[in-house]
């Protein structure tokens, strides 16, 4: 899609004003390493405040609520969102806004390099290189990563340096210093405004930063990687935790566009607050849990179910996870969950409105069109029939058990 | 902000902003994980850790009125309970069905009977969430920390262990409930699109319709010597890399409960300007790679010291040690950073009003631990100063240390 940028969305409702920038990012299997440690490397420092203190002293001037750059993934594509959160003029008339858009894009465009390549490039991959393996030895971390690498193993979800520390080792600041130019010398970002009035005044000065006109940033989306059932397979290990976790991954067979979002609401049905069928069943009947849930992946075709749970339970837990799987299909409760998340969804229309983070996350994937605004995607949710979901359910396949068995008997 | 108490003792707070169009509703029992010692109708109770939790879950899962968490799901009504170490705070947030919530959480809450079944059954999630939580490194080093620390008190965490959960029985639980449960020892706060009188009425109308007994009940903490066990102590954990923990024991006896609370601002702005990306500190100990990030800080307040602990991950467990003994001897503060640190927080308040949450959590401990019955507000942040910084932390010694090395366990 291309629209004219800036895109400006006015709203006054709320205290904040809110600029992100979106910088899209080549296929997830390359530039892995440079990909996770360049946006330390930006938001800490820059050529003008080259001292981490003397940075931070910088935002805390400009009244600056949170500058960040974050990974975001829309479809099966990632981007950098680079924001700024600025308290609108209305509740703080002494913020300089035009000096705080200065700033961030002075932050971005003009980082701290010596000899042409990023100064605390060696300090940020010790610092990465420890977060990586301290996250190894963490349960829920090391379970969900095991799982991924045999639900996908070569594919998009294993695209990350976690999965793949040893592309840390050989990573030079000269191919991180490419990859920032690929990135954003390179290309014209999407650029979404958000909040006050006062941020029109910025359109003149970010149209002329970036000129839209010349070059109206472009995407096309890459948007679903369905994967294939595959035979089933239990797969353990053991750790010195006192809990162990399970998870029972399922896999549509032959997926399509449409069914993403009826594999949406049947994760809704097995775990939202409005329908917690796993949670009845698990915790409140079986006494077997403190908590489980469901989680889809509908751009992938896979939905897992995970609790943690005392060592022995498992093939109790298994059992009933399975069971209520199998039955699910002839339940009365797919029914009675299809009419509660039905009925959830008009509310959440409601509580939207006063979450700013939801409306304008909405107004960003509306524009992108890849996932439906939440109004869109009510109004289909609305038409679903039971029958649809029996048709998905038939087509659901058990494709793997995972449990991560907690060795250690109580220590404390 | 108003404030209401009704005849039974009940306190209410009402927040009112009709730009929103959600409620939210906290039902507050001044009962939380630390409250193990009590005197009711002048007999002595002392009771394991975990049973303020514990009746947490009892009360939403085993209702008379059935599972209250079930039925909020089915009034599409986000609803949850959480136990803290001086209060339990249940609530809900909605946008539709919310006096039907209500009612049913404030009589639901009030209507429990308790059998040795429900006693046990209840128990089942909640040995599962206590082994959970103690998979958690940090859920080891602040019990190791307590251990070290507290030698009076008995307290170790809010859920208890495994042993103190087994331990809870139904004639105990029955007591701490009716001990607590009543409306005297209860807050009532509402933020958010709802008319004041017919909430107010809606309140004083749910509790007219239950009965508590009479009891004199008074929490009893057992006073706490300012001392601490010396050993260091050494845990084997799953660690990528070794992690030291210094937890200090600071005596705050001479402080009023407003110094208390005007404590916790200074509290935020030692830390930032000692160990935070502000710090000298910070940059020498990433300079000399004795650190590969942040300092990992933790405060735990009690009625009359804190446990303030500062740790890392690193291999130079003694350049780390003597750099933190260091800096807590000379503590240094900046004039301008604070100024800067006064007006981020007044952004911050000017900021709460976007999110009910932002309103409600501030407000409750404000009341609940410094009987401050309002949230900070501009007039607060400009009575805090520089010389009041420096002044809070003259009078408080970091003598009293313990210190705790754990390494990997494979």
């Amino acid at each position: 899609m291309i629209q004219k940028h800036p895109v400006y969305f006015k709203n006054e409702q709320f205290c904040t004003d809110m600029i992100e920038l979106w910088y899209p990012l080549p296929e997830a299997s390359l530039f892995l390493a440079e990909r996770t440690i360049l946006p330390s490397l930006l938001m800490k420092t820059s050529a003008a405040f080259p001292d981490e203190k003397q940075f931070h002293l910088e935002v805390l001037r400009h009244l600056i609520d949170s500058m960040s750059i974050s990974v975001e993934t829309i479809g099966t594509q990632l981007f950098y969102c680079v924001s700024l959160r600025v308290p609108n003029q209305t509740i703080l008339p002494e913020l300089k806004l035009l000096d705080c858009l200065s700033f961030f894009l002075d932050t971005l465009f003009h980082p701290d390099l010596v000899e042409g390549n990023f100064r605390r490039f060696e300090q940020e991959k010790r610092r990465l290189k420890a977060q990586i393996q301290r996250a190894m030895k963490e349960k829920d971390f090391y379970a969900e990563k095991r799982v991924l690498e045999h639900v996908d193993p070569d594919g998009f979800l294993c695209q990350k340096l976690t999965f793949h520390p040893e592309k840390l080792e050989d990573l030079t600041d000269v191919q991180v210093m490419d990859f920032y130019q690929k990135i954003f010398q390179e290309q014209v970002p999407f650029l979404f405004l958000f909040g006050s009035e006062a941020l029109s005044s910025l359109l003149p000065v970010l149209e002329q930063r970036f000129d839209f006109e010349s070059h109206p940033p472009q995407i096309i989306f890459d948007c679903n990687q369905f994967l294939k059932p595959m035979p089933l397979e239990m797969i353990e290990d053991s750790k010195p935790y006192q809990e162990s976790i399970l998870t029972i991954v399922y896999k549509v067979r032959d997926m399509n566009e449409e069914d993403r979002l009826l594999l949406m609401v049947l994760n809704r049905i097995l775990s939202s607050s409005s329908s917690p069928l796993l949670m009845n069943e698990l915790r409140d009947r079986e006494k077997l849990v403190y908590s489980v849930y469901s989680r889809s992946y509908s751009h992938f075709a896979f939905l897992n179910i995970t609790c943690e749970i005392e060592r022995n339970s498992k093939e109790q837990a298994l059992s009933h996870i399975r069971s209520l799987m199998e039955e699910l299909s002839t339940s009365p409760s797919l029914e009675e969950g299809l009419k509660a998340v039905q009925e959830q969804n008009q509310i959440s229309l409601l509580r939207k409105l006063d979450q700013k983070y939801a409306i304008f996350n909405d107004l960003i994937d509306d524009y992108f069109g890849v996932e439906l605004p939440l109004e869109e995607e009510g109004a289909r949710i609305e038409e679903m029939k039971v029958e649809d979901l029996r048709a998905l359910l038939g087509r659901l396949t058990l494709d793997f058990v995972y449990f991560l068995k907690g060795d250690l008997d109580e220590t404390i | 902000m108003k404030q209401y108490e009704l005849k039974n003792g009940l306190k209410v707070y009402l927040c009112p902003d009709l730009t929103k169009h959600s409620v939210l509703f906290s039902l507050i029992v001044q009962y939380g994980g630390m409250d193990s010692d009590f005197e009711c109708d002048g007999v002595s109770y002392h009771m394991h850790d975990g049973m303020a939790h514990f009746l947490e879950h009892y009360v939403l899962e085993e209702s008379d009125l059935g599972h209250l968490m079930n039925q909020f799901g089915k009034l599409h009504l986000r609803s949850n309970g959480f136990t803290y170490s001086t209060h339990t705070h249940f609530f809900l947030d909605g946008v539709m069905h919310t006096e039907e919530g209500i009612r049913l959480l404030l009589e639901g809450i009030h209507l429990v009977t308790f059998t040795e079944d429900q006693v046990e059954e209840t128990k089942c999630a909640i040995r599962e969430e206590v082994r959970m939580r103690q998979d958690q490194t940090a859920t080891k080093i602040r019990r190791a920390s307590y251990d070290q620390s507290l030698v009076k008190l008995s307290y170790r965490s809010i859920g208890g262990d495994v042993a103190d959960v087994d331990a809870i029985s139904k004639e105990d639980a029955e007591r701490c409930y009716q001990a607590f449960y009543r409306p005297s020892n209860e807050l009532v706060v509402i933020a958010g699109n709802f008319e004041e009188e017919k909430m107010l009425a809606l309140i004083e109308n749910c509790y007219d319709t239950l009965s508590f007994s009479e009891q004199r009940v008074e929490k009893k903490m057992p006073e706490e010597p300012m001392k601490v066990r010396e050993e260091p102590v050494k845990l084997k954990l799953p660690t990528a890399e070794p992690i030291v923990n210094l937890t200090f024991k600071l005596d705050l006896r001479s402080y009023s409960k407003e110094q208390l609370l005007q404590g916790t601002f200074y509290f935020n702005w030692m830390i930032r300007l000692n160990f935070g990306k502000l710090s000298n500190l910070y940059q020498e100990l990433l300079d000399h790679q004795i650190i590969k990030d942040r300092i990992l800080i933790d405060v735990s307040y009690f009625p009359t010291f804190c446990l303030f602990s500062v740790g890392a991950y690193t291999e130079q467990a003694e350049l780390f040690k003597e750099a933190i003994l260091k800096t807590v001897h000379n503590l240094q503060f900046e004039e301008e950073i604070v100024d800067l640190f006064k007006k981020e927080d007044k952004v911050m308040l000017a900021l709460r009003p976007e999110r009910l949450d932002s309103v409600v959590f501030p407000l409750v401990d404000n009341i609940v631990c410094y009987d401050h019955e309002a949230l900070d507000g501009v007039s607060d942040i400009d009575a805090l100063t520089f010389s009041g910084l420096c002044d809070f932390f003259k009078g408080i010694s970091f003598d009293l240390v313990t210190e705790l090395e754990a390494e990997d366990l494979d």
